[in-house]
């Protein structure tokens, strides 16, 4: 019985030592990986721009595999919002016709990287839309265009991401009229952003 | 009518006697490849036949063909590590097994780490045997600018040489990194080292020879000026630098000629273990070269014990060239004008087993042409198109004392556009002293004698034929055909293709998506060295 139990226990240092030995090199070969980085597939994001310009969004990016991601955006409209460049004079002008009862913005964007998702150049589809009620009417931006840019990751999460698009608008108004009917406008866009985000 | 007929039964005739007697050819199977898949070459061969590499976009697979070229195994090389990515960089096949290399960039620690790891030849599968060989610390540098690991290999296949860039700072002279490892990817010795630290200074080549010394061939620019003329003469000078003894030792060789501006140079490990350093030199300074040179360093003594510098006779420089075109470089040469050859690159220097050595180069350029057209409504367009040009082949015969015993030149003509010269260039097989290059070409040719009238090739079935030319040590070129017109339908790419083998040559076909690997075996015959 005493020579089963020695045999057994010779037995189990064995084993044991011949995974220690493993999980030593495992460990060695560790200290290379460990570059304190989320494996990095999640992206929470704030448009500088848009948000100085009233569109206050979120955009979270999922990166899908090596080379695509997608991005979603929520957001709302804040009070004074200016839907686009040339619209500044017109809103300093004319504040209080620009001034927003309440609205939204959503938006999606499925991208393409050339280098390594969601890592440096890439081009993207966007669809946006953004809808808010003014005083005497409901106004509806619906774009489509395509973006360039390039996203930087900074330090260990931080996120840098720098777009520049051209694309369509289709502009609804619909006004308190007799008949109620709305009206639209086609016309272009040239997007520009600047967002800054987390990765995780 | 009668030229039609005419033409008809050439053809036949040519298509009858088509196959070489020097070569036997296996082809393999046809596989369809897509737009984004690239084969990257045979890197390894065995008894078992032959180990190739594919990428596709991000990933890398390994193949396994059988003696027959069947497609055996196909396996995705996997560079995962835990929930981490290695980067796919080489692979290095020593006489006994393949060696993986992946990288990883550990933004922490701001290093970008080299492994080696062995492949399972019989899965294709990377071995759990992850080794470190080294590391590029790019602390003073962002992550983007990480650097990037190179590789060479001894001729006998037992040492590997690791060299990258060592990131330094603004004024400081730069540095490279060299690791030499066995063929069991075991440090030997590692030494960052200074390079020349005049006004500039552009690495053109590294060699480690059989015993772990490491050889740099660079260009040095002098007085201030990283500009290669300064008031019409050589503005710079070649250098190889070796590094004895585990690098302890430094030994530096400058390579000059009077007044010549050299061109196109290569150093490579002699027999004994001999450095042979070997190029081109232009009197111009310009896109062409007038002459040869050739430089023996002896290991021992560590000294040049050979040095030869040869012009270009007017009859080699005029070789192959239209009648027209060869009286009117005879009269500029009469008249005390440099006459040059146009645009030619070395490709390749071949030690003989006797100590000399061929040189070997090809006509090679890229001419830009621009079209502007107006329509009816009078709007311009302009068209770009690249026009690629890879011409005449030329050998050069060097004797172990460094003299020219003969130069040759091969005439070929490949002319396309805007393909990147898909199926331009040729592929050797060099066999004890005789070589053979294999490339495309125009089935009018092989019964045209007047170099007036020689064709381009062209990716045409009716007109592209596979060709061989034997060139044997003595100079003498014979011209075979391997794959007549019509018996042609996927056409070779021989900038893809590799000698594998003492005989053997594998040529990668392609037509549109469907591929083809073929086996080009290259009879021996009685008395031959071979290497």
């Amino acid at each position: 019985m005493k020579k089963i139990t020695v045999i057994f226990v010779l037995l189990q240092i064995c084993f044991f030592n011949s995974f220690g030995q493993e999980d030593q090199t495992q460990d060695n070969n560790f200290q290379y990986f460990d570059d304190g980085i989320a494996s990095g597939k999640n992206i929470l994001k704030v448009n500088i721009l848009s948000s100085l310009s009233g569109d206050v969004s979120v955009s979270y990016e999922r990166v899908l595999n090596h080379d695509f991601s997608v991005e979603v955006r929520g957001g709302i409209i804040r009070s004074h919002y200016v839907p686009d460049f040339f619209s500044i004079g017109e809103y300093l002008d004319n504040k209080d016709e620009f001034l927003i009862k309440g609205g939204y913005s959503l938006g999606i964007q499925p991208r393409y990287y050339y280098h390594s998702a969601p890592e440096l150049y890439y081009t993207a589809l966007q669809l946006r839309t953004r809808h808010y009620i003014l005083e005497s009417q409901d106004m509806s931006f619906n774009d489509l265009y395509i973006i360039t840019g390039t996203q930087k990751i900074i330090g260990e999460n931080w996120v840098l991401d720098v777009s520049i698009g051209i694309g369509a608008r289709l502009k609804i108004f619909e006004i308190e009229s007799l008949d109620g009917s709305s009206k639209y406008q086609l016309g272009g866009v040239f997007p520009f952003s600047i967002k800054v985000g987390y990765i995780f | 009518m009668k030229q039609l007929l005419v033409s008809i039964f050439i053809m036949s005739c040519v298509t009858l006697f088509a196959q070489s007697s020097k070569v036997k050819v296996l082809e393999g199977a046809e596989f369809k490849e897509s737009k984004k898949e690239r084969f990257e070459g045979i890197i390894s061969t065995d008894k078992t036949g032959y180990y190739a590499i594919r990428t596709k976009k991000s990933k890398t697979f390994l193949e396994h063909y059988d003696q027959k070229l069947n497609k055996t195994l196909f396996t995705e090389l996997n560079l995962k590590e835990g929930k981490k990515d290695k980067v796919y960089e080489f692979v290095v096949d020593t006489e006994e097994k393949i060696y993986l290399f992946s990288s990883f960039r550990n933004q922490k620690l701001k290093k970008k780490f080299l492994f080696s790891q062995s492949v399972n030849k019989k899965t294709l599968q990377v071995n759990s045997d992850l080794k470190k060989v080294a590391e590029i610390d790019y602390s003073s540098r962002n992550r983007y600018k990480s650097g990037t690991f190179s590789h060479e290999l001894s001729d006998d296949k037992s040492k590997v040489l690791i060299y990258y860039t060592v990131p330094v700072g603004k004024n400081e002279p730069s540095k490279k990194g060299l690791h030499v490892l066995n063929d069991q990817m075991k440090q030997l010795w590692a030494k960052n080292v200074k390079m020349p630290a005049d006004a500039g200074f552009g690495l053109k080549d590294f060699k480690i020879d059989n015993d772990g010394n490491v050889h740099l061939l660079g260009i040095v620019y002098e007085n201030g000026t990283s500009k290669e003329k300064r008031k019409g003469k050589p503005n710079y000078h070649y250098e190889i630098i070796s590094y004895y003894s585990q690098g302890k030792k430094v030994k530096k060789y400058p390579v000059k000629v009077q007044g010549k501006f050299l061109r196109d140079m290569q150093i490579a490990i002699g027999t004994n273990n001999n450095i042979i350093c070997a190029g081109f030199y232009s009197s111009k300074g310009t896109f062409s070269i007038s002459g040869t040179f050739f430089l023996k360093i002896n290991r021992n003594s560590k000294k040049i014990v050979t040095q030869n510098f040869k012009e270009f006779g007017i009859d080699f420089i005029t070789q192959n060239m239209t009648v027209r075109q060869e009286k009117k470089t005879k009269k500029k040469k009469a008249k005390g004008k440099n006459v040059e050859l146009y645009e030619y690159d070395l490709d390749d220097l071949i030690i003989k087993p006797d100590g000399g050595v061929y040189l070997v180069g090809e006509q090679f350029f890229v001419k830009v042409v621009q079209h502007t057209s107006t329509d009816s409504n009078g709007n311009t367009r302009t068209t770009t198109s690249y026009h690629y040009y890879y011409n005449d082949i030329i050998v050069v015969n060097f004797s172990p004392s460094g003299k020219i015993e003969w130069t040759e030149k091969i005439l070929k003509k490949q002319h396309t556009v805007n393909d990147g010269g898909f199926y331009s260039s040729y592929v050797t097989c060099v066999q004890g002293d005789k070589m053979f290059f294999v490339f495309n070409d125009n089935v009018k040719n092989l019964q045209e004698n007047d170099k007036n009238k020689y064709a381009y090739f062209t990716k045409s079935k009716k007109t592209s034929t596979l060709v061989m030319v034997e060139v044997s040590n003595k100079g003498q070129q014979k011209k075979e055909v391997i794959f007549a017109a019509r018996s042609y339908p996927i056409l070779a790419r021989p900038l893809l293709s590799s000698q594998v083998s003492e005989d053997e040559v594998i040529l990668l076909g392609q037509r549109k998506k469907v591929n083809k690997l073929t086996k080009l075996k290259f009879k021996k015959t009685k008395g031959q060295q071979i290497y």
